[in-house]
């Protein structure tokens, strides 16, 4: 068992280590480190599962263990490069700052209390087992996309159609040590859940420089261990991922809106679409997400600047643009790729709706139960803690305000983003061919986690533009 | 009444933080309430066994795989039985066989306890597998708490 965690801690550098590169070279200007490593984490998985996809399509699985000693031996060599030639540049870039004992103890206990339930449970839940862990389980014990599973009339129950992601990652490190080990991959998936509390603490450092630990510590018991955070964190489940890579993109986008140039702003952008872009290997919301998420990009560009500076951006950036797409393009082959060889082994995408003949009164009962569920669930103290009502509230009010305040219409986009997902979703269930109430009480709390950290991230971002206004005008920063 | 604008830093500072410190302790004591059972319950495992132990004492479908295997060495043929193909329990019986037995596809028994015998279902099982009667089959309901759709059939042979 040591063995196999020193492996997943090993895997899980390796591939955080190529984002933060990538990352280095397309948005050098990530504010601190807890950012930097939760955003290097993501688009990390990101290239790491794209790979795993064309390796799949080729039916190459075996060497996924080589692809990531490669990228590892890759990634030291940068290093070493990076090191001789600009040593003072590289300690700034992985500096760590100044971090207090209390505050390493208290996450290093919050966190270990989660990690002690899991190690002693297996991966035991509905979608882990019938989804994500026998896909998983093929990955590994096959070499790519033709295999039993996707190929046998045996699993026409279980959604095949679903994204390859996390289960070509759980493989990937299965292949590792060699067997199915649930326990080891945990720390693995745990790891999701440790970015949501960077990206919570990044943001709040980069907002509030001088925030108390204490008040770090308490606002993320507040929000973020809460049963249903700890339920999902490594619960094999893809929502938690998906969690992560909405809130990360989410902060992408606020950074983007907050710039002040478009020079500035668009490697936040790229970033935050490269970060999107992850959860189509995901799950199905991701996809959602990710094109809701590239059409908030470019009406941030579009109505924050004026025509001429985006003339003048796209004469001077050309390269840079095309370079972005063309990257963009790259990444999401594998979605693509993934998406031919479903025709190619007949396998039906198993959609939760239907647009059959249901009359008007049926039509608003429906969404009435939905709208009824939304605001149960909001108030569940025992679920989600007492804060998720506050700052549901606080959330929609903020986004839906700065829509209408013309000068700051642009901070709204990020929360608008989250708002249009939330939109999509209350659609998936209107339309739901499913009996409703059992629709929404098996999947209802997992979409809101999807959507809980970004609304929080947001939040913060709202907090800190009161802030700067109730500050002394002589004091208020230049917005 | 005139507020001093310098002060209502410090003062929203206050509410937030007696706001949070509420907020932190009603995680806590949910957490507290909803997991001291199943926190009590790894503890005491983890003391009188080893932590590979405790994996498989607290998970139901591999001591059942196992029981299993031991029954129907190399045939994977024997593993569960349910009541009813229609409900969430028939299929979380069926997952947990696929997760189990993959790439081997186990045959799956439907109980139907109204006819008093035991049949294949269509399409999971292949010629020359075994089927049991109700008679060869003794069925036992058990249910864990805290878990959804866990309910299972743990069965025996005669």
């Amino acid at each position: 068992m040591i063995i196999e965690l020193a492996f997943t801690v090993i895997g899980i550098m390796i591939i955080t280590g190529a984002g933060l590169i990538l990352l280095n070279f397309i948005s050098p200007d990530i504010p601190n480190w807890y950012l930097r490593v939760a955003l290097g984490f993501v688009i990390g998985n990101l290239i790491m599962i794209f790979s795993l996809s064309i390796l799949a399509g080729f039916d190459l699985l075996h060497l996924a263990t080589v692809v990531l000693m490669v990228m590892g031996a890759l990634e030291a060599g940068y290093l070493l490069v990076k090191f001789r030639t600009e040593r003072s540049n590289l300690k700034s870039t992985f500096k760590p700052g100044q971090i207090r004992f209390f505050f390493i103890f208290s996450m290093a206990l919050l966190v270990g209390t989660i990690l002690f339930r899991e190690f002693l449970t297996p991966l035991s839940d509905w979608d882990t087992r019938a989804i994500w862990g026998i896909k998983a389980k093929s990955f590994f014990l096959e070499s790519g996309f033709d295999n039993t599973f996707l190929t046998s009339s045996h699993y026409n129950d279980t959604h095949r159609d679903y994204p390859n992601g996390l289960s070509l990652m759980m493989a990937l490190f299965y292949r590792m040590y060699g067997s199915v080990q649930e326990q080891a991959v945990k720390l693995y998936l745990i790891t999701f859940y440790v970015n949501i509390l960077l990206l919570t603490i990044g943001t709040l450092k980069h907002f509030f420089k001088k925030t108390p630990t204490y008040m770090i510590i308490l606002l993320i018991i507040g929000f973020l261990y809460t049963n249903k955070f700890i339920q999902y964190s490594a619960s094999g489940y893809a929502d938690m991922p998906l969690a992560v890579i909405f809130a990360s993109a989410t902060l992408c986008s606020i950074a983007a809106v907050t710039t002040g140039s478009l020079t500035k702003s668009f490697p936040f952008l790229l970033t935050g679409v490269l970060t999107a872009a992850t959860g189509v290997y995901i799950k199905d919301e991701g996809l959602t997400f990710f094109i809701v998420y590239a059409a908030g990009t470019i009406s941030i560009a579009a109505c924050s600047y004026g025509r001429k500076e985006i003339s003048g951006f796209l004469h001077k950036k050309m390269r840079t643009i095309i370079s972005g797409v063309a990257l963009l393009v790259l990444f999401l082959f594998g979605f693509i790729q993934w998406e031919l060889t479903k025709r190619q082994l007949n396998i039906i995408d198993v959609l939760p709706f239907s647009l059959d003949n249901r009359t008007l009164q049926q039509q608003l009962f429906q969404l009435t139960v939905i709208i009824r569920s939304y605001i149960a669930m909001a108030a569940n103290s025992a679920n989600w803690g007492m804060l998720l009502a506050p700052l549901s509230l606080f959330f929609t009010g903020g986004t839906i305000s700065l829509l209408f305040t013309k000068k700051m219409r642009i901070y709204a986009v990020p929360g608008t983003i989250i708002l249009l997902q939330l939109c999509i979703y209350t659609a998936a269930y209107f339309f739901s061919k499913h009996d409703i109430t059992w629709h929404l009480q098996t999947s209802l709390e997992r979409l809101f986690l999807h959507l809980i950290p970004s609304a929080l991230i947001v939040a913060i971002f709202y907090v800190s533009l009161i802030a700067k206004y109730l500050q002394p005008l002589e004091h208020r920063e230049q917005m | 009444m005139k507020v001093n604008r310098s002060q209502s830093p410090p003062f929203l500072t206050r509410i937030v933080v007696s706001t949070l410190i509420v907020a932190s302790f009603v995680s806590l004591f949910s957490f507290y309430d909803s997991k001291k059972g199943e926190y009590k319950q790894l503890f005491k495992t983890l003391i009188s066994t080893s932590a590979t132990h405790t994996l498989h004492a607290l998970d139901p479908f591999d001591s059942m795989r196992m029981t299993a295997e031991e029954l129907d060495t190399g045939q994977n043929s024997v593993f569960l039985a349910t009541s009813d193909r229609s409900t969430p329990r028939f299929y979380w019986l069926k997952f947990q066989a696929d997760y189990y037995f993959y790439p081997t596809q186990p045959t799956i028994f439907l109980y139907n306890s109204d006819e008093d015998y035991a049949y294949e279902i269509m399409n999971f099982t292949t010629p020359g597998d075994t089927v049991y009667s109700a008679e060869e089959l003794v069925l036992d309901t058990d249910h864990f708490e805290g878990r959804q759709y866990t309910d299972y059939f743990e069965y025996e042979r005669k």
